[in-house]
């Protein structure tokens, strides 16, 4: 399914029109341009209140804000709220384990939602189909108060399942909560059972949007599942699978509190792999009350993401601009 | 063409809804603008504070209150509680947007008070004090005011409560007689050991009491420190230290004897290895789990922990000489807004709230016949009416200390009769540090706090824990420390408290 | 490429072809039910421990058959069963609303931004993906929202907000441009404006993607506290996560107050119960609403 950038009216004479019709490219694509500003614009101002207004508040990561003062009134104090997130060789840590947690959720998520997508697109006459579409959902109505809860009846020293499992094997009781190293695959564990459900249901809309004559044609040339999956099914979600990780590259900086924060109940001896970021900012930031360091955090997060994407998406542009985010 | 511009007049349409939406700029009504200009001027004042939900029978006890304010001072006053869960961040964002306030709680664990004056966000309360507040003024000595100055000036109004922190051991009444042993004979954390040996062989569990909050026998005052600012940790004074040098706790022999008591006692299984959440913790205790806690055992404490979890307690404090810092002083306070239109009047009210009984009560316990009728008047001993419980009744803050002067209440229980004497006895008879009424400006040293507690928390915890052995953990943790700017934390705090004391000798 | 008279003649082929049984699929079944599975036992284990009491929690862990059986924590939340209804009706419209209209300027939004000949496509897709990324932090919204909007105590604060999300618009964009222009075109060459295109056609073969974008929107109106947390002093007009939340605050503020007089509130199965009430309509609105929502999506698939 191409998108073709065939616009018609585009190549018909184009008599006596005025500079801005003729820089719309004609009457009939000034009415276009036209008729999809209007639709365009209710989004554009609710973003332009809700969003972009409140970002004058991005002066506050380099103001030192008093309450008195107000926004203008403050005193600008440069990258001073800046200095806390690189003063100690912590820095380093948190900003490995945010982009390589984030990274390997990117990796496994997408390839664990789309794996499960193609399996239900497989079965999706079945009458069972819909049962695990719900199935899979459930756990994104599951805060991660609660999954912390689950997770340390899972793994607990004393009346943890895991350990009493590797005890009946002979095995010896592991400390869960007192070894790193163990950490960051029990959070991908986590992030997976939560994710996985709203991911497979983007992609099994996209992969159920295909034209089923695709298919048809595939199967009368003698291809096998597999191989229409290779051919057919992956090609044609590529769009939505490029955006999806785009979107998340944008986000990549900024780590899912509540997994990092509840799931390894704050401990310190897990830090070496689940402090991230913003759990740092949180534990940093919130007996002191620091609007202005907070604001820095949030600002150095975003930038970081901001050139990343940029990065990636000049990239996607390069391969097939019709792919990239903009 | 007709279906254009129908769809022009549709987007109109869309867009004219959402700029709807939107729009009123500046329509806000402002708060706190005097109501019923008909008839008497009464002055409008808002205390805002904190609370679990709002009430059923709030406006009945406002009414009742106001029915008394309105004719001694000429106030209207209007009760907003906020939600527990919202209070904190809703405050601190009305403040930090400069919307209007009059009385709010404030302190320094929650909509914290010395941020808020950092901020500017109070106003100045020496002149209103001893001008409209005279019985408030005189209900506390000097020393005590001292501890809510912050550059000297007095921002919030400290409720009379327990001050100092009296640490010591709350154990479980049965089992104390099942093994025979009496609290009389303690006199440290140690002495409980013999008791808690025979407990943990006899029962079968981790006898001592600890969660993620509270997970160590680590207690400066205990120690005879003054840790200076919760919120920074690491530093203190000895208390009557007159030379007033500022220390690393963690490097001092008290704290290394706690952290290593703390060790022995995990390792000999008194003390939980695997750290619960407070509420499991709690569920844990009411199970029969554990037998003793220790924490701040101020008079009828032991009657409040049997509420809390369901056992009868012997409680003993083990602070010896018990000390009054600058946060025990200070920990729950009513404050005024910089923003306030009606200052004088706020300080009207806040004198009433502290002095006059009856108004508080009606606040911290609502009203007489409907929320609660005297068991016995003489001692000041409530009950509840026929019919009601604490789950059905329509107004039970729950909250006296942060009304104002505790003291002032009516006893839930004969138990507690004679609590709050003997709680004054406490506060007054306390050590009060050589630093009481110094508090520390974080704002020079903020990024270096910052940073310094990400160390603490990965290192000093396992160490207060009893998982690492001082040796062991201590070198790692100062070197860290010091590469985060202990050192100069130190210096900043010592700097500004010679200050201090050079403006205020004593 | 096909034309729009070979897509509506072609026989359904999903509907009518009946695979014959084989191994694959069975394999499929198997696969798909295990992660099905590990997706149910937590919820059975939230609803087993709000029925359970502390005391055998404390002692047993959790057991995925309710141990001491009691409901008081059920009891406790549903103390004024007024007030968690009137929050169940303010979510219900809240969400009702804000997706339906989210779903509107949403898709409004990400048309334009999928035809490539739309001239401002570039510096719009910009402009939206933006502000996925920077948020000028919680101060300045909160200035505009009570100051300027004036929407403190106003149910609009619990829409408005959400209504155009970045990442909802950019993935309509991407399935909007998926679909066949040849479609687009024929329309537009029998005259159809832009709007009639976008209402008789391109939403018409959206379905998966609006019901997907719908469903989130649906959440994430449904699971949202924080907005009410920031802007909702008046209790009726809580929705019910806020509500919830307030109560659990209250609760663990109650249970570390000494104070504290009458029964303590058992927090683990009062938590567990809170989830089940939060969830349980939701997942029950899911579940009944499932068979319009699943032939939405085929009906949607076979024509595109």
């Amino acid at each position: 399914m191409t998108t073709g950038t065939m616009t018609p009216g585009a190549a018909k004479p184009q008599p006596h029109h005025g500079p801005l019709t003729r820089l719309f490219g004609g009457r009939r694509n000034l009415q276009t341009t036209l008729s999809l500003t209007l639709m365009a614009l209710p989004g554009i101002i609710a973003l332009l209140v809700f969003a972009y207004l409140p970002m004058v508040g991005l002066v506050i990561a380099f103001k030192n804000y008093r309450f008195a003062d107000g926004l203008w009134g403050s005193a600008w104090v440069g990258f001073d709220n800046f200095r806390f997130l690189f003063g100690t060789d912590v820095a380093w840590r948190i900003t490995r384990n945010t982009l390589l947690m984030n990274s390997i959720f990117i990796i496994t998520g997408t390839v664990a939602s789309l794996v499960i997508a193609l399996l239900m697109n497989e079965v999706y006459t079945s009458w069972v189909s819909k049962y695990y579409q719900t199935l899979l959902f459930f756990p994104y109505f599951v805060s991660w108060v609660i999954v912390s809860y689950f997770v340390f009846g899972f793994l607990n020293a004393e009346t943890g399942i895991v350990n009493q499992v590797i005890t009946a094997f002979g095995g010896d009781p592991i400390s869960w909560y007192r070894e790193a190293r163990y950490w960051p695959l029990i959070l991908t564990f986590s992030h997976l059972w939560n994710s996985v459900g709203f991911g497979s249901i983007i992609y099994l809309a996209g992969i159920l949007a295909i034209d089923p004559a695709y298919y048809e044609a595939a199967k009368i040339d003698g291809a096998s599942k597999l191989q229409q999956v290779r051919y057919i099914t992956l090609p044609l979600i590529l769009p939505l699978i490029i955006i999806l990780v785009l979107l998340s590259i944008g986000r990549i900086f900024n780590a899912d509190f509540g997994l990092f924060y509840f799931v390894p109940r704050d401990n310190p001896q897990l830090y070496p792999t689940t402090d991230v970021i913003d759990t740092f900012v949180y534990r940093s930031l919130v007996r002191l009350g620091n609007i202005s360091m907070a604001a820095a955090a949030g600002f150095y997060q975003s930038v970081v993401g901001f050139v990343l994407v940029l990065l990636a998406n000049w990239f996607v542009r390069r391969i097939n601009r019709d792919y990239a985010l903009f | 063409m007709v279906h254009r511009s129908r769809s022009i007049l549709l987007s109109l349409v869309l867009i004219l809804a959402v700029v709807a939406g939107c729009a009123a700029p500046g329509a806000a009504p402002a708060p706190g603008a005097p109501g019923g200009q008909g008839g008497t001027a009464l002055i409008p004042v808002t205390y805002t504070y904190a609370g679990g939900g709002v009430p059923r029978d709030l406006q009945m006890v406002q009414d009742a209150i106001n029915a008394i304010l309105n004719e001694s001072i000429g106030v209207n006053l209007t009760l907003e509680p906020i939600d527990w869960g919202a209070f904190n961040e809703r405050m601190q964002l009305r403040l930090a947007a400069g919307e209007p306030c009059d009385i709010i709680f404030t302190a320094p664990w929650i909509n914290s008070y010395t941020n808020n004056v950092a901020n500017g966000a109070l106003l100045p309360l020496d002149d209103l004090l001893k001008e409209h507040a005279p019985g408030l003024w005189a209900s506390m000595p000097p020393t005590t005011w001292d501890a809510a100055r912050i550059n000297g000036v007095i921002y919030g109004v400290i409720n009379q409560q327990i001050f100092p922190k009296p640490w010591g051991v709350h154990a479980r009444k049965d089992l104390l007689e099942k093994y025979n042993f009496s609290l009389d004979n303690v006199k440290r954390w140690e002495d409980m050991e013999p008791w808690l040996e025979a407990v943990k062989n006899g029962e079968g569990i981790t006898p001592v009491y600890a969660d993620q909050g509270s997970y160590s026998l680590w207690r400066p005052q205990y120690y005879g420190y003054d840790p200076l600012d919760d919120g920074i940790r690491f530093v203190g004074i000895k208390a009557d230290d007159e030379t007033l040098t500022v220390v690393n706790l963690y490097e001092t022999p008290e704290y290394i004897e706690a952290v290593n008591l703390t060790k022995r006692w995990v390792d000999l299984g008194y003390f939980p290895r695997e750290l619960l959440p407070r509420d499991e913790a709690r569920a844990a205790f009411r199970a029969g789990l554990f037998a003793m806690g220790y924490h701040v055992e101020k008079p009828g404490n032991d009657v409040e922990m049997q509420t809390a979890v369901g056992w009868e307690f012997v409680s003993k404090n083990l602070t010896d000489p018990l000390i009054l810092d600058t946060a025990g002083a200070t920990a729950t306070m009513n404050a005024i807004c910089a923003t306030s239109r009606n200052p004088v009047a706020a300080m009207k009210v806040l004198e009433v709230l502290n002095t006059d009984p009856v108004v508080y009560n009606l606040l911290a316990r609502g009203i007489e016949g409907v929320h609660w009728v005297w068991e016995d008047k003489a001692n000041r001993v409530i009950t509840y009416p026929e019919g009601v419980t604490s789950a059905t009744s329509g107004y039970e803050p729950n909250t006296d200390w942060m009304f104002g002067n505790q003291f002032n209440a009516y006893y839930r229980s004969a138990a507690q009769v004679g609590a709050w004497e003997a709680t004054k006895i406490m506060n007054d008879t306390a050590y009060p540090s050589q630093a009481l009424g110094f508090v520390v400006d974080r704002k020079p040293i903020e990024t270096e706090i910052a940073q310094l507690i990400a160390v603490m928390d990965e290192l000093e915890r396992p160490i207060a824990q009893g998982y690492i052995a001082y040796e062991v953990g201590a070198p790692e943790l100062l070197a860290r420390m010091n590469a985060a700017g202990a050192q100069k934390v130190i210096e900043e705090v010592q700097r500004q408290l010679l200050a201090w004391r050079e403006a205020n000798p004593r | 490429m096909t034309t729009t008279a070979e897509l509506q003649t072609r026989p359904t082929v999903r509907a009518t072809v009946r695979r014959p049984f084989n191994w694959g699929q069975l394999v499929v079944h198997l696969i798909l039910s295990l992660v099905g599975i590990a997706c149910l036992l937590p919820m059975l284990l939230i609803v087993s421990i709000s029925l359970s009491s502390e005391r055998e929690i404390a002692l047993n862990g959790y057991r995925l058959w309710p141990q001491g059986f009691t409901l008081f924590a059920y009891e406790y939340i549903l103390q004024q069963p007024g007030q968690i209804l009137r929050a169940y009706g303010v979510t219900a419209f809240v969400t009702a609303v804000g997706t339906l209209s989210g779903l509107l300027v949403c898709s409004l939004l990400a048309y334009p931004l999928s035809r490539q000949d739309y001239i401002f496509r570039r510096p719009l897709s910009f402009y939206v993906f933006f502000t996925l990324l920077f948020n000028g932090g919680m101060v300045p919204f909160y200035i505009l929202m009570t100051r300027y909007l004036g929407l403190k105590d106003n149910i609009l604060a619990l829409i408005l907000p959400y209504m155009v999300t970045a990442w909802y618009v950019l993935i309509l964009r991407t399935s909007f441009a998926q679909l066949p222009i040849d479609l687009l075109d024929a329309a537009r060459i029998d005259g159809a404006g832009e709007w009639r295109i976008f209402f008789q056609i391109v939403l018409p073969l959206s379905k998966p993607v609006l019901a997907t974008i719908g469903l989130f929107f649906v959440l994430r109106y449904w699971n949202d506290w924080f907005l009410a947390l920031l802007f909702m002093n008046r209790a009726d007009l809580y929705p019910l996560q806020y509500l919830l939340y307030v109560l659990m605050t209250n609760i663990n503020v109650l249970a570390s107050n000494p104070q504290t007089v009458g029964i303590p509130i058992p927090v683990q199965s009062t938590r567990m119960a809170m989830a089940v009430l939060a969830f349980g309509p939701a997942l029950f609105t899911f579940l009944l609403l499932q068979k319009h929502f699943v032939r939405g999506i085929t009906i949607g698939g076979l024509k595109g």
